[in-house]
């Protein structure tokens, strides 16, 4: 059993693997697709011919596509991500600030949503039908169903403008004190939790709700089990893969939701350089900012993916 | 089972039950369609002409939202985003549901190889977050309207496929489909007569889905300033137009986000108070 | 009243359909079931046999409710009690085994602890007593490898010892009555009758009364001292088994019993008329289709085939 096991999971390493070739040929192919020469861009309208040709071959824009791809591939494995077109620095000198401030959002986020999103999941699941039940579910409804932008919107009318109890922006280098830090970051992890939360509220949800509605749930009833015991001795042990695998799902709404929470409260993380990074065409940025993206994205689905595989209990 | 007394409403003539939330929701969406079509024509005051000496003004009866950071009327460029914001994402959605439905049958009833390949290769599309997605190619194509057409209609074709893929497998194996391949039918007729009839239910549905999905990832190009560019303005374009009027509470920000959820929630609703027949009627 | 174990009293179901309309299902039935007897419910899908047994835990299934009568089991309506108290009858007073044994135990939990778990909840004896009583119901039931089949998943035991498995966890918690609903509709012919035989001698050996739902007559008549048949939700006939068996009065009984008489005796006589010739021959038909992947066309090439006249 256990070299199936092994097997299953093997296959999907392999296929995650797969899947980050063609997606990172379908990042470089997607920002080398730039109408206009890069060359003539860099050097600005009124070099010389020479002068633009001899970048190109500096730079190897003349070599095949599919060189330039592998060339690009090498140059990541080595740590070179290229210089930043706009500031003429290292990508990773301008990327690894950014990413720490990033990770740090996401983590808060995570830690406060996880535990957040589980007990109201689970609990609207096994109170279903109830107005508390009813409650949850138009609001996780309403989030989900709303651009982010509006969530932070209403968010900063409600918390800054009305109640005042929170800055709007987020200046990161001015935390003098655990309050400051709280004052900051309250505001962009509370709209990501929120948008977060609402997605695994309501997988969580659907995964209890399938295994209450099983025939050996059923058959726990006809025993004579409390609703308690029928949900956290015969329900949960059955829902924990597929709510595990909507913890990874919604986690990787974040990769998404951080794109605009960074915008909105003008937070410097890796998010906002790549958006940034797009306004000005910044080639070898938006490629690693969109690599560093797609590498986070993969690992977590391919996480849920295999925990899907791990829990089925046909394999013990 | 044998009916004694039935207390139910009478049903409506074509044997549909629509409930009231989901008529009040399909209420909702033909307005909006209305709007969009016919925006020039019921628009108060031109959108680009200046009726506010005050930038940020708050409702009047005169201005029904209010005026944006140039004093210009928000009711008014509501109104008219309407047209971007439901045509372009109208268009992207059909583009992306037809492609993904006819490449989902293809590969469906081909199988092998092609199967193979297709689904692999669009499922690998489908591991980029749409956000990102949406980001690189605007990086690289524009934001011209038939550019950000395209890109949606690509981002969202992977997913339509996948579902439309995962029902015409489950029809195939159905012994009508055997019994058809038997009297020696040909593919196309296959696909045309005998399995896309009983898709199509889920598939609106999915359209549906997608359309929220692609309306929701317009607005946030927009919002950042990637997606549809000034002179016009997508509901997503106005809430960044008019974001510096956020610390005053200005509902020059609040309507057009107010506008994208009317239609993203009424979409949804629609689709969660279809009638069951419409919605399930491929086998589970 | 009668002082029997099981007194059913004008019992009225009622079913809600999808389009939200209410329809009985149930149409005030009276029935007793006294101690030790096994009293069978049969009848066609949709006869309401399995919601009758069920209303004796005062259980309805989703969309269902008992709208009307008494259901008295030991003297205790159960009609009449909340839902805590028909949790504590349920398991104790009366267990229910399942039609498929395979889908009413959970995958994720062994089933040694399954087996005894009604009597952790309801608290009757210590962990190491119920284990040691559930050793002897296996034995009783005559399970293969008594002493480690607790210890395995439901997914590793096959079909007929789960079904005899699910009959030792409703036994547990020593019930008065003990509901079998078509517990061998599932399997194999052998199989069913090692199973019957199996609950058979551990019914009697404990004088516990059961309530047998099935659709099949020839697994009635081995198991039931009673018959009850039923017809939408209404009481066509009952009768002790040879009474039906042998001298059924009511029409609907009578066409129940037909539809199950031996082949031999239906067997039509020949008709002298009938000619020789074939109804149909096909000779040498070969199929080709464009479709090289179409199971038929691999199959069969060429078929030759004559069908005669009956």
């Amino acid at each position: 059993m256990k070299k199936q096991v092994s097997l299953l999971v093997m296959k999907r390493l392999l296929i995650a693997l797969i899947t980050l070739v063609i997606v990172s040929f379908a990042v470089f192919s997607a920002t080398a697709l730039l109408p206009g020469d890069t060359a003539t861009i860099l050097l600005g309208q009124s070099a010389t011919p020479e002068a633009v040709e001899g970048l190109r071959q500096a730079m190897h824009l003349n070599d095949p596509a599919i060189i330039r791809f592998l060339r690009w591939i090498a140059g990541l494995f080595q740590g070179d991500f290229g210089k930043s077109y706009a500031n003429n620095v290292p990508v990773a000198s301008l990327i690894s600030g950014r990413f720490v401030n990033t990770m740090k959002l996401a983590g808060l986020t995570a830690s406060i949503a996880v535990p957040f999103a589980l007990t109201l999941g689970i609990t609207s699941a096994m109170w279903r039908g109830t107005m508390y039940d009813r409650i949850v579910t138009i609001a996780t409804i309403g989030i989900i169903s709303v651009p982010e932008f509006m969530t932070a919107t209403l968010a900063v009318l409600l918390f800054a403008v009305y109640l005042k109890w929170l800055p709007a922006l987020s200046l990161t280098n001015e935390i003098k004190s655990f309050h400051d830090l709280l004052r900051i970051y309250a505001m962009p992890v509370m709209t990501l939790t929120f948008g977060v939360s609402a997605q695994m509220i309501r997988m969580t949800r659907a995964a209890v709700v399938e295994t209450l509605n099983t025939p050996y749930v059923e058959m726990a009833l006809l025993k004579g089990a409390s609703p308690p015991r029928l949900v956290l001795r015969h329900a949960l042990p059955n829902a924990l893969g597929p709510i595990v695998n909507a913890v990874a799902l919604s986690l990787s709404y974040l990769l998404g939701g951080v794109i605009i929470v960074e915008t909105i409260f003008n937070y410097p993380g890796v998010a906002k350089l790549m958006v940034d990074a797009v306004s000005t065409r910044d080639l070898p940025l938006i490629q690693t900012c969109a690599m560093i993206f797609c590498l986070g994205y993969l690992a977590l689905i391919t996480a849920a993916d295999i925990v899907a595989v791990l829990s089925n209990p046909r394999l013990r | 089972m044998t009916d004694s007394t039935s207390t139910g409403r009478p049903s409506m003539r074509l044997g549909y039950r629509f409930n009231l939330v989901g008529m009040i929701a399909l209420g909702i969406i033909l307005f909006w369609a209305g709007v969009a079509i016919f925006a020039p024509q019921i628009i108060p005051h031109s959108i680009g002409e200046i009726v506010d000496s005050d930038y940020f003004g708050p409702m009047s009866r005169d201005l029904w939202f209010g005026s944006d950071y140039l004093g210009r009327d928000i009711f008014s460029r509501i109104l008219m985003g309407a047209r971007y914001t439901l045509g372009i994402s109208l268009a992207a959605v059909t583009i992306a549901c037809f492609s993904g439905v006819a490449l989902g049958m293809t590969a469906a009833v081909a199988g092998g190889w092609l199967d193979g390949m297709l689904s692999r290769f669009l499922d690998a599309l489908n591991s980029i977050p749409s956000k990102l997605f949406g980001l690189v190619v605007v990086a690289a194509v524009g934001s011209s309207i038939p550019a950000l057409i395209g890109t949606l209609s690509v981002i969202y074709t992977p997913g339509a496929y996948r579902f439309a893929r995962a029902l015409a497998v489950n029809v195939n194996t159905m012994d009508f489909i055997v019994v058809a391949r038997i009297r020696g039918e040909r593919l196309p007729y296959i696909i045309a007569s005998e399995i896309l009839p009983n898709i199509l239910g889920p598939v609106l549905a999915d359209l549906g889905l997608r359309f929220v999905f692609i309306v929701l990832l317009l607005s946030g190009l927009s919002f950042l300033g990637l997606g549809v560019q000034p002179p016009y303005a997508d509901w997503g374009a106005l809430v960044r137009e008019n974001i510096a009027g956020l610390p005053f509470g200005a509902p020059a920000v609040i309507f057009p986000s107010l506008a994208i959820a009317s239609l993203t929630i009424s979409v949804n609703l629609l689709i969660d108070n279809l009638p069951r027949r419409i919605r399930d009627r491929s086998a589970e | 009243m009668t002082g029997k174990l099981v007194e059913i009293r004008n019992l009225r179901v009622e079913a809600t359909t999808d389009a939200g309309r209410r329809v009985e299902i149930i149409k005030g039935i009276s029935l007793d079931i006294a101690q030790g007897e096994i009293v069978a419910l049969i009848g066609e899908s949709g006869s309401g046999k399995t919601t009758i047994a069920m209303t004796l835990m005062g259980y309805a299934r989703q969309g269902c409710a008992i709208t009307g009568g008494e259901v008295r089991v030991a003297g205790i309506d159960m009609v009449s009690l909340s839902e805590a108290e028909r949790a504590n009858i349920r398991g104790t007073s009366v267990a229910y085994v399942p039609q498929s044994a395979a889908a009413a135990f959970n995958p994720a939990l062994t089933i040694m602890d399954q087996v005894t778990e009604v009597a952790r909840i309801h608290k009757l004896m210590p962990a190491a007593e119920a284990r040691a009583k559930a050793l002897s119901l296996f034995k009783a039931l005559s399970l293969p490898e008594p002493e480690t089949i607790g210890n395995r998943y439901p997914h590793q035991v096959s079909g007929g010892q789960l079904q005899r498995l699910a009959a030792a966890m409703a036994l547990i918690g020593q019930p008065k009555v003990v509901i079998f609903d078509e517990p061998t509709t599932a399997l194999d012919v052998t199989t069913q009758v090692e199973v019957l035989r199996a609950f058979k001698s551990v019914t009697a050996q404990h004088n516990i009364a059961g309530v047998y739902v099935s659709h099949d007559l020839a697994v009635v008549a081995q198991i039931a001292d009673r018959i009850v048949v039923l017809k939408d939700g209404t009481v066509q006939e009952t009768g002790t088994t040879d009474e039906i068996l042998e001298d059924a009065q009511h029409p609907y009984t009578r066409q129940l019993l037909a539809a199950f008489r031996p082949r031999t005796e239906q067997r039509a006589p020949d008709n002298p008329g009938a000619t020789k010739l074939p109804l149909l021959e096909v000779d040498n038909l070969r199929r080709s289709s464009p479709c090289s992947r179409s199971i038929i066309s691999r199959s069969v090439t060429e078929l030759s085939h004559t069908m005669g006249s009956r």
